[in-house]
């Protein structure tokens, strides 16, 4: 009897997991890991003697086992138990800040890209600024584990002195570390807030002889349960963050943005819908663009072209009083000749705005500055 | 097919085992035992599992042979000439020729064969099959079957231990089954998957970093070589333990392959306890037949630094195994003729921290792609390199040193026979591991697609 019965037991835990894995629905993409799932494999004589079957089925296993997310969120808190204080290339910094490792500092990279630059600005009569922002990790030193330094400093260093002198440098490096008691990273995210890009644009004002003293800013929180991509990157959930815009007094229906690839125009630069998606940063201008123009009401006769990623676009909003035509490039979808860009538009001012981890990971801009010389 | 992986643990396991148990006579279940056995092997090497073939089939008529045959020793000779040269084309060609075109300065062609997956156990399985068979230790085996599950058993395949033929004749016909031995079979393999996914994995990442890190200081050096030192223990022992936890599930017994290595206090003592199961094949078949330590002091150093360097070399087929055989080689002479009355007279913690930072210092070269690689290495654990990243190895420490505690501590102490601990508390702790092993498993794959990076 009580053979059985432990016989029955095994059984049963033999066949669990096979079954279910066998009945559970296959799923198509996956929102916490933003990516397609991997599928059932296809059969061929060349897949099975190659190996890649084999491979490719176990990749589908572990992609659709019933319970992945469960099984993530299990390996972050067993790791974090064992003493991890960094999980996918993300520091379990103090406070809640999920701080991402920096990236590689490469000086050849760097060396090749501070040429394009400089040869850019020697080639345009306009008046460049380049901004390099720190990360958190600069800024939010001290909550990085022990044991953990910034090399940021190093790498803004480094960057400005290989600067021509054509190229105005705006360090905002002071300023954010002055401000930091206010909140100047997203804890789960790897972008800064835009209490961060404020205290930048107070910095850009001062450097590009913007008259700013009449304009006025209005904030407001627009979603308080943000959980951004470093949270995801180490499945530790545990924090949330706040999300607001900063935007001019009275500045409704005083520009028009125009997403010249997508020929789409619409009245703001916050897309609302957004926020019912996972990524609530992309509330900022909908996202990343190859070219977006913003025509507004100033009419000063200053034009500015802004090379950038994602961390100018929360940034943006603030520059419409200034400027009365705005030129967004991201270089990483643009592909076609910025210096004809710039002539079209008798482009007055410059800035190229980048975040030091993906300025040194970078591997577009070069190539869209090159265009203008080859022609 | 690994044993750490879901395909393996969730399809290919429950399916053998309960066709295994469905059948009730040793006939079918070594058929069953065969048939998984192949389909385990030509799910990773679905090309090569013919060699593997070849090999049983080579054998076996050899075995027949010498059994019968008059020219018992020929035959025997050619089977373990045989044996070799396969094992050579396909795991030694490549050093072969590239010794001799950097010596001679010819280009011979190097024609990249991939390594069959588990030729190196097979192979010596396969061998110690014949020579027990011509010494008389076993009779030839008379049927294919029970000669096809030695040598291809799914448990003990790809990663050992290497199981002697001696050791497992009489279990290929007639095999005891029982609940209990199943359970602890199963407790068994659960211990080794959760040193191999969980310790190894984890501790593999940290010394991979700092192996990867140029200018790593001392600390970090010497952090790295103990992470691989603990890695490289939880990584085999726990694939033995897999082994022979399977083994048990099947009814056989396999002989421990590794005891509390970590804890020696010399290094003949470590090389009682590290890989037991290739340790004696070595000295078995090699060893005692040169003539062991049995003609005179000169000739034992000599079949010692023999046995080591090929010990080394059987590890893979770079000049660095073949120097890591040859350090140990060296050790063993010095502590047999030299160091033992120092080692008597030295307290035992200081015989093993000494055995202990010789091991680590023996993994360097192991690790090392190159000899040259390994001398720098070597050089920046001994302060060459200057302080390098020092800051990083105050990180490593606080957030590895439960990790490495916890893969320290299956290397040099026992739990079985010491705390008993009550049924439930063994199962509970058993569930929770095997949860979390598979947790790990599948959070592998974990890398979330982050379009909008920046």
């Amino acid at each position: 009897m009580r053979k059985n019965s432990v016989r029955i037991i095994t059984i049963i835990f033999l066949c669990f997991m096979p079954i279910w894995m066998l009945i559970s629905k296959d799923v198509d993409f996956s929102d916490k890991e933003n990516r397609y799932m991997a599928k059932f494999p296809s059969i061929s004589f060349k897949s099975l003697s190659d190996g890649s079957f084999m491979e490719d089925f176990e990749t589908y296993l572990t992609d659709q086992f019933p319970v992945r997310d469960a099984c993530i969120t299990l390996k972050t808190n067993a790791l974090r138990l064992l003493g991890q204080r960094r999980i996918n290339g993300v520091y379990i910094g103090s406070k809640g800040y999920l701080i991402a490792e920096e990236e590689k500092f490469d000086s050849d990279k760097i060396d090749a890209l501070m040429k394009a630059i400089n040869s850019f600005a020697a080639e345009s009569e306009a008046n460049v600024k380049f901004m390099l922002v720190p990360n958190s990790s600069l800024i939010y030193e001290e909550k990085l584990p022990y044991g953990i330094d910034s090399s940021q400093d190093k790498t803004i260093e480094y960057v400005r002195e290989k600067l021509s002198s054509n190229v105005g440098f705006v360090d905002v490096r002071d300023a954010l570390t002055a401000g930091k008691g206010r909140q100047l990273y997203y804890k789960t995210d790897h972008h800064w807030t835009t209490a961060g890009a404020q205290i930048a644009f107070a910095e850009y004002a001062k450097a590009a002889g913007l008259d700013v003293s009449g304009i006025q800013y209005d904030n407001y929180c627009v979603s308080g349960d943000f959980c951004g991509t470093q949270a995801s990157n180490c499945g530790v959930y545990s924090s949330r963050d706040v999300v607001n815009i900063c935007v001019p007094k009275d500045s409704a229906g005083s520009y028009i943005v125009n997403y010249v690839d997508e020929t789409r125009k619409t009245a703001t630069l916050f897309d609302m819908s957004k926020l019912e998606e996972k990524d609530k940063y992309l509330v900022f201008m909908g996202g990343n663009y190859s070219r977006v123009d913003i025509n507004t009401d100033a009419k000063n006769g200053r034009r500015l072209l802004v090379i950038k990623d994602s961390y100018a676009n929360c940034f943006i909003p603030m520059l419409t009083p200034c400027y009365e035509e705005i030129i967004v490039v991201d270089p990483r979808y643009y592909y076609d000749d910025i210096y004809q860009l710039m002539s079209d538009a008798s482009v007055t001012d410059v800035l190229f705005l980048y975040n030091v981890n993906s300025f040194v990971t970078d591997n577009s801009l070069e190539e869209v500055l090159k265009k203008v010389l080859q022609s | 097919m690994v044993f750490s992986s879901i395909n393996f643990l969730f399809i290919f396991l429950p399916l053998t085992l309960l066709s295994y148990y469905l059948c009730r006579n040793i006939k079918w279940k070594n058929i069953i035992l065969l048939a998984s056995s192949l389909i385990f092997y030509a799910w990773g090497e679905p090309v090569y599992i013919i060699l593997m073939l070849i090999s049983i089939l080579f054998n076996y008529y050899i075995g027949k042979d010498i059994d019968e045959g008059r020219h018992r020793k020929y035959t025997l000779i050619f089977g373990i000439i045989v044996n070799l040269l396969i094992l050579g084309y396909f795991k030694y060609a490549g050093l072969i020729v590239d010794s001799i075109n950097k010596i001679t300065g010819l280009s011979l062609v190097n024609r990249e064969l991939p390594l069959p997956i588990g030729i190196s156990f097979y192979t010596f399985q396969a061998m110690s099959y014949i020579i027990d068979v011509y010494r008389g230790g076993s009779k030839a085996q008379q049927k294919l079957l029970p000669f096809a599950v030695y040598i291809t058993m799914f448990p003990q395949l790809i990663a050992g231990p290497i199981v002697r033929y001696e050791d497992i004749e009489n279990q290929l016909n007639e095999r005891r089954f029982s609940g209990r031995d199943f359970g602890d079979g199963v407790i068994i393999f659960v211990k080794g998957l959760a040193k191999k996914v969980i310790l190894a994995n984890c501790i593999g990442a940290l010394h991979a970093e700092i192996f990867g890190i140029a200018d790593r200081g001392a600390l970090a050096a010497w952090i790295g070589a103990l992470a691989y030192t603990l890695q490289i223990f939880n990584d085999f022992s726990g694939y033995s333990d897999m082994a022979i936890g399977l083994g048990k599930m099947l009814g056989f017994d396999f002989p421990e392959n590794f005891d509390r290595p970590y804890a020696s206090t010399s290094i003949t003592q470590f090389w009682r306890r590290w890989h037991i199961s290739l340790g004696t094949w070595f000295r078995e078949y090699l060893y005692i037949p040169l003539g062991g330590n049995r003609r005179g002091a000169a000739r034992q150093i000599i079949n010692l630094i023999i046995v080591w360097t090929l010990t080394g070399l059987w590890h893979g087929a770079a000049w660095n195994f073949v120097a890591w055989g040859f350090y140990y080689g060296v050790l063993l002479i010095l502590e047999k003729f030299v160091f033992v009355k120092v080692q008597k007279k030295l307290p035992k913690i200081a015989n093993w921290i000494i055995t202990f930072l010789l091991v680590v210092i023996g993994w360097v070269f192991f690790f090392c792609n190159s000899l040259g690689e390994a001398f720098s290495y070597l050089g920046a654990m001994f302060g060459a390199g200057g302080a390098g990243t020092a800051g990083m190895g105050g990180f490593y420490i606080l957030a590895y040193a439960l990790l490495l505690v916890l893969g320290f501590l299956p290397s040099a102490f026992k739990a079985e026979g010491k705390i008993k601990l009550p049924v439930s508390v063994k199962w509970f702790a058993c569930v929770l591991l095997f949860t979390l092993s598979v947790a790990f498993l599948v959070s592998e794959s974990y890398n979330p697609f982050l379009y909008f990076r920046f």
